[in-house]
């Protein structure tokens, strides 16, 4: 299974959704090359702790390569990585947006008493933590492959419709944010300053995100905290969820709406004002 | 239907006045381990605002599956744990209602001691709900 919904384990967990560790990184990434029967993947991995790194040396514990797509697979990578992964097109197809994420399970009882990197906390415990045979001992970020998902920075997209009731109807695409106007004259696309849509992109996004909030909140405080949802299935949510992620945002509610969208746009409104003042400058 | 649940905005703020809280705590803030038939819960609500001016909560203990789904019904604590101990009053907690009831919060955090019923799974992980 692919840990996306993270919870509290009865021992130290090496993972960037633990504190358990004070330096708690175990970021991978993945680089996709295909030839004509297989997927070629190239796996990178970043483990902070020692004590992990030495146990997958030492062969006490061993790194995995867990893929959901139609069925679950699981491959024991060497450590360190040096092989590239084969997968069979047969066997997992991009258009069912397959999830890949690195494990690392005990292959021996392991004794947390000799950890130097656990937090505080497990001071006065640890020499008694054991955790048995094929533990979970730690886990990565996930990676998703997706065909539509080609670039996450297109979230929007614009579409005239002159049957349109309002100049402008923003709508949430399956995939996009779409701007529908009327009439050409509604946006600013003749004058050259792209910047001046901002101020479309923004409402778009809002809406997008109340939606968002309307979704994945736990419904009583309309708030969503995003290390703790499992990725959506919906593609443009993903796109805001991969936004966030990226960008840090730990939560999502209606009070932090604006900072929210300020971070993960970079700035967009800024770029909207300069623009317009920009414009009048010329004008003078 | 799509255009429905687009429009029917809920009121931003009205709604959130309404008691009791609830939130589901974010495992970074929480640190547990099992020794024996010992469970050492702690948490640390530093930087959050929910818990401000709040001297205690209630704790509610949900189950997530080997599927990695969160179960439907919550952990039954009186048939799992026999005795809760608040770790800043020394008091024991009351159970009511599958809750721990009233942990106290000092300098935004908070740590149980559980003594542990001989039939308890030690392998469950847990998702925790905050009442306040």
């Amino acid at each position: 299974m692919i840990y996306d919904k993270v919870a509290n384990f009865p021992y130290p967990i090496f993972s960037l959704k633990s504190n358990s560790y004070k330096n708690n990184e175990f970021l991978f990434n993945l680089r996709l090359n295909a030839d004509n029967d297989d997927y070629i993947f190239k796996v990178e991995c970043n483990i902070e702790s020692e004590f992990i790194k030495n146990l997958l040396e030492e062969g006490k514990a061993k790194l995995v390569l867990i893929i959901q797509a139609t069925d679950n697979q699981s491959i024991t990578l060497d450590y360190p990585i040096i092989k590239d992964i084969k997968i069979s097109k047969s066997r997992m197809s991009l258009e069912k947006r397959p999830k890949f994420q690195l494990i690392i399970l005990s292959n021996e009882e392991i004794n947390f008493e000799n950890n130097k990197e656990l937090n505080e906390f497990y001071d006065e415990y640890k020499s008694n933590i054991s955790v048995s045979k094929y533990a979970l001992l730690g886990f990565s970020n996930v990676e998703i492959f997706d065909s539509r998902i080609v670039n996450p920075n297109e979230l929007f997209a614009k579409k005239k419709i002159t049957t349109l009731k309002t100049p402008i109807k923003i709508t949430l695409g399956p995939d996009t944010i779409v701007i529908n106007y009327k009439d050409n004259n509604v946006l600013f696309d003749d004058l050259g300053k792209k910047e001046l849509n901002y101020l479309y992109f923004y409402m778009g996004i809002e809406q997008a995100l109340e939606r968002f909030i309307r979704t994945y909140s736990d419904k009583i405080n309309d708030e969503v905290i995003l290390d703790n949802m499992e990725i959506p299935d919906d593609i443009l949510d993903t796109k805001l969820y991969n936004l966030m992620i990226n960008k840090g945002i730990k939560t999502l509610d209606y009070d932090n709406l604006d900072e929210v969208i300020n971070t993960i746009t970079n700035n967009m409104l800024p770029k909207f004002s300069n623009a317009i003042r920009e414009l009048y400058s010329d004008e003078n | 239907m799509g255009e429905d649940t687009q429009k029917s905005k809920p009121d931003k703020k009205g709604n959130k006045n309404k008691t009791p809280k609830n939130f589901v705590a974010n495992p970074e803030r929480v640190e547990r381990v099992i020794i024996n038939d010992h469970e050492y819960v702690s948490f640390d609500f530093t930087g959050t605002s929910k818990l401000k001016n709040i001297n205690n909560f209630d704790l509610g203990i949900h189950i997530l599956d080997g599927d990695g789904k969160e179960e439907k019904e919550p952990l039954v604590i009186n048939e799992n744990y026999n005795v809760v101990t608040d770790n800043l009053t020394k008091k024991n907690c009351v159970i009511e209602d599958n809750k721990i009831k009233e942990i106290s919060i000092k300098n935004n955090k908070a740590a149980i001691d559980i003594n542990l019923k001989r039939e308890y799974n030690h392998y469950l992980k847990f998702i925790y709900y905050i009442e306040v």
